[in-house]
């Protein structure tokens, strides 16, 4: 089984690009959004590798819309803990 | 059984997010970091900006494996940015430097050598040899000369990311053991204007306010600083207060569009050093339209105004500096109102209007904000404000705007300058590793601050030089006309960082007369460019402190020990002491008025003092009984940053300058930091206010009291054009900055491979029709020139920043494209911090 990565994300934008900004991360692999209030958006990205989750992050910090976004949470489910540094 | 614990870790990533936002879903629990999976967690501020995040680091057989905003943390509330998402990959870059190289030719060392690995013996030999030359020659140059004239040929480079203690150990070192002040933060190139301009109006360096007032304010004013980029947790905290509070505003002001613009009810685009004229033209509004709030000004506000014509702290000989009236002048002129209001006359919005390229309209909306009694306004910035050859200046003149209608220290209404570094406030400004500082606001030219450092130091009177020493760019031109022969460069980057690289740095780094340590983890520019290369452990691999730009200090266990034969910057500092007996550092008639050091080293007199290696060796835990590494206390035998710090705090607490008290050691590591001052366990949330700050007295309501009549300097100062502009030749704009991705220079962010991924190279943003009309389009290689130097880059006409005609952006992180190698070393007189976002340019097909 590959590696699991999963990240919690609280994007934010104004209600009136609300709409516009939940199409979008419809769109987009890996990336659900769980609630929107007023504006304050829970969001997970769920990808195999930090390069899948880096990609999406940024793309959705730089996505039309979208005024602010924070990470709060990623957590790795390898085959081989613990995870050892890059070659 | 693996599918229902991704299940499980997906819940977990949902929960703390919502619980983050303060959002509830039901059925779901905002349970922690498991603990149940051999995981070590505990806190540890992030080693990136200033705004001080806090997060929980998890440690598993040695290895930082996880990290998460920490949920119980003020400051970012669980909270995390990108490169805080990365944190625990910076320390395992696949090129970490792990032993000293020296340059070395037939087995000896060579300036034109090639970095050879060496012992930490043989490193600090060779480097103890030439600091021993360097300063006989010194002390030769000095004799017969008071202690306000001595000069020293070693000199360091520092940094807003040393640890406290590290800042505290160096500055002690270097002023009190080599007697050279020509120790300078890299702090210089980021927060100089600020601390200047504090110092002006206030007597007292750092803000009034603190991260409270982000949930305080009614409106939010960014004056050249992009939040959403560089300082995105805290531009969460405020895009969340204005989706949320009623009438809330955000106006955005910049040379250019950027991401901050997505939020803003007001964005503004200016051109480049007319924010001067638009805080003249609000504070000439607020006057002609009798909104000044009298009752404050009348009691806590002087009048003053500033020298004009004072030059752009080039060398001397520059023209620029030759046609200036009065160069580097600031000493302040009292006048009264009615000379003030007529010196802002001029400060028309039609004036203003045809010289910033804002509208009337666009004008007057900010004016009447920040004049409206009942609209509380917190006023941001960070380098578009601090480096600008006007900094103190421009500063001062937001100061006035919040000082004319007593909008400052208290909830929600206040000036605030945001930092880049996560200690440039706690090290750099706090613990004085500056050229002109000593700790706690006092400074080396007045004798009764230099006494009583001495007295606190155990040094004999007189050891403390009161000359100012060489600032961060005067350090590059004293290497490169050979008067400052040796450099010890440590945690920063400033062959890439510092400006106009091929003229005034790169030069003095390679002369032969010269010898360059870079103290590093990694293989950056500067340390390529060094004589010999110091392997470092760094952020968790050390224990530490970080001071945060609201005045919070927080503390960090070692989490996990540096690879190879790293050490940290403290254990380098301290160790390299050892080396230097006090007859080599210390004139005689100095060892005379204390004959008992003589026949000692440095590491005797200035460590094992008594004060510093008070506290013995100890084990290291947190509260749940966790144990952890402390590599400086089993190699110096006692808990070196205790000491360090408890004899620091001294300051703070009975110095000449009141107001700096810090909480006892072991406070920090129990606590997310706290804000001095820290008087009887108690933080400070706003300064100068009866009420919120023990220091201002009962019934005094408001009291300056870094100045001694308690009253704030209101400074007047004009528009003075930047120190070069777009001409036939070099006919664009060019401002540089930074960007989400990467911090500064990339040394650690770069070494993410997802981040460098994300955003490998520095491209040139431009508007599409200064692309056209160049013969670019967008992906194009451009070559950029100045009348410094060229670099090339891709050209972008898209994407996150919208650049207006005229004007092109590049950002400094990339080590293949040197955009300060264009930038003109031009600096603000007064606080020697250099315009990085003024360079006239000229842009072609590659």
């Amino acid at each position: 089984m590959s590696d699991y990565h999963v990240c919690g994300m609280l994007l934010h934008a104004r209600p009136e690009k609300t709409p516009r900004v939940a199409d979008a991360l419809g769109e987009l692999q890996g990336v659900e959004l769980h609630a929107n209030e007023g504006g304050r958006m829970v969001v997970t990205i769920e990808g195999g590798d930090y390069d899948t989750c880096a990609g999406m992050m940024t793309r959705l910090a730089c996505l039309d819309g979208v005024s602010s976004s924070s990470f709060i949470y990623h957590e790795i489910d390898k085959e081989s803990v613990p995870e050892e540094p890059q070659p | 059984m693996k599918q229902s614990r991704r299940e499980f870790m997906k819940t977990h990533a949902i929960a703390a997010t919502a619980a983050a936002a303060g959002i509830t879903l039901p059925g779901l629990t905002s349970a922690k970091a498991n603990a149940d999976d051999g995981i070590r967690w505990d806190k540890v501020p992030c080693r990136f900006c200033g705004t001080g995040c806090s997060v929980l680091v998890g440690e598993k057989d040695g290895k930082v494996v996880a990290t998460q905003g920490d949920p119980d943390a003020p400051v970012n509330r669980g909270l995390n940015c990108i490169k805080g998402y990365f944190l625990s990959k910076i320390m395992y870059g696949a090129d970490r430097l792990t032993q000293p190289l020296l340059r070395k030719k037939d087995g000896k060392y060579a300036k034109d050598g090639d970095f050879e690995p060496v012992s930490w013996d043989e490193a600090f030999d060779v480097m103890a040899e030439k600091w021993k030359a360097a300063i006989k020659q010194s002390m030769e140059e000095n004799k017969g000369k008071p202690v306000e004239e001595i000069t020293s040929r070693v000199g360091m480079f520092g940094s807003g990311q040393w640890t406290v203690f590290e800042g505290y150990a160096a500055s002690k070192l270097y002023k009190a053991g080599f007697r050279s002040n020509n120790i300078d933060p890299n702090a210089r190139h980021c927060m100089a204007s600020a601390v200047g301009a504090f110092i002006r109006a206030f007597g007292a360096d750092e803000p009034m306010g603190c991260y409270d007032d982000l949930e305080h304010a009614d409106a939010f004013v960014l004056w050249g600083a992009n939040m959403a980029e560089n300082h995105p947790v805290l531009w969460s905290r405020l895009t969340d207060t204005r989706l949320t509070k009623e009438e809330c505003e955000v106006h955005v002001l910049s040379t250019f569009e950027h991401r901050s613009f997505e939020l803003a009810d007001h964005g503004v685009i200016f051109k480049p050093q007319t924010d001067l004229a638009i805080l003249n033209y609000i504070a000439n509004y607020i006057v002609q339209n009798d909104a000044v709030n009298w009752d404050f000004v009348n009691q806590h506000v002087n009048f003053t105004k500033t020298p004009t014509d004072i030059g752009y702290g080039l060398r001397p000989e520059h023209p620029l500096e030759q046609a200036a009236k009065n160069p580097g002048k600031g000493k302040l002129e009292g006048i009264d109102f009615e000379a003030y209001k007529k010196a802002l006359e001029p400060y028309t919005a039609e004036y203003v209007s045809e010289l910033s390229g804002v509208s009337v309209e666009s004008l007057e909306r900010l004016a009447k904000l920040y004049a409206d009694p009942k609209k509380k306004i917190v006023s941001y910035w960070t380098m578009g404000f601090n480096q600008h050859v006007r900094g103190v200046w421009v500063n001062g003149l937001m100061y006035n705007v919040h000082l004319l209608t007593g909008k400052i220290s208290e909830p929600g209404n206040g000036p605030f300058s945001l930092t880049g570094q996560p200690s440039a406030c706690g090290t750099a400004r706090e613990v004085g590793t500056f050229a002109h500082r000593l700790p706690a606001d006092l400074v080396v030219k007045k004798k009764e601050h230099r006494d009583f450092c001495e007295k606190q130091w155990q040094l004999p009177e007189g050891t403390l030089p009161g000359k100012v020493g060489y600032h961060a760019v005067l350090q590059s031109r004293m290497l490169k006309d050979g008067k400052l022969n040796c450099y010890w460069v440590s945690t920063n980057n400033n062959m890439q960082a510092g400006p106009n690289i091929n003229e005034e740095m790169y030069p003095g780094w390679r002369n032969p007369d010269n010898f360059i340590v870079v103290s590093e983890a990694y293989p950056t520019v500067s340390a390529m460019a060094a004589d010999l290369i110091l392997p470092v452990a760094m952020w968790a691999e050390k224990e530490g402190a970080f001071g945060n730009a609201e005045r919070r200090t927080q503390f960090w266990r070692q989490q996990v020990k540096a690879p190879g034969e790293s050490r940290s910057d403290l254990w380098q500092f301290v160790e390299f002491s050892k080396r230097f007996k006090t007859e080599e550092v210390w004139p005689e008639e100095l060892l005379a008025k204390k004959p008992e050091v003589r026949g000692k080293t440095l590491f005797d007199v200035l460590y094992a003092n008594g004060v510093v290696n008070k506290y013995p060796k100890q084990t290291v835990t947190d509260s749940r009984g966790n144990e952890y590494l402390s590599d400086e206390m089993d190699h110096f035998g006692f808990y070196l940053q205790k000491g360090l710090y408890e004899e620091y705090r001294v300051f703070g607490k009975d110095g000449p300058k009141k107001g700096h008290d810090l909480a006892e050691f072991d406070a920090y590591h129990k606590t997310r930091g706290l804000r001095w001052p820290v008087v009887d366990g108690k933080e400070t949330l706003w300064r100068y206010r009866e009420g919120y700050d023990p220091f201002v007295p009962k019934g005094a309501g408001i009291a300056f009291y870094g100045r001694p009549d308690n009253r704030a300097n209101i400074i007047f100062a004009p528009y003075e054009p930047p120190a070069e502009a777009p001409d036939e030749d070099f006919d664009l704009w060019l401002t540089t900055g930074r960007i989400l991705e990467h911090w500064h220079t990339g040394s650690m962010t770069l070494r993410v491979p997802e981040l460098y991924r994300s955003a490998p190279h520095a491209l040139v943003y431009m508007h599409p029709k200064d692309a056209e009309k160049r013969g670019l389009k967008r992906g194009d290689e451009a070559k950029i020139a100045s009348r410094r130097g060229e670099i090339a880059c891709r050209v972008e006409t898209k994407g996150r920043n919208k650049m207006p005609e005229g004007m092109a952006f590049i950002p400094f992180f990339d080590a293949g494209r040197l955009v300060n190698k264009l930038v003109l070393d031009a600096t603000d007189p007064l606080s020697k911090e250099t315009d990085f976002k003024k360079v006239a340019v000229k842009i072609m097909p590659a």
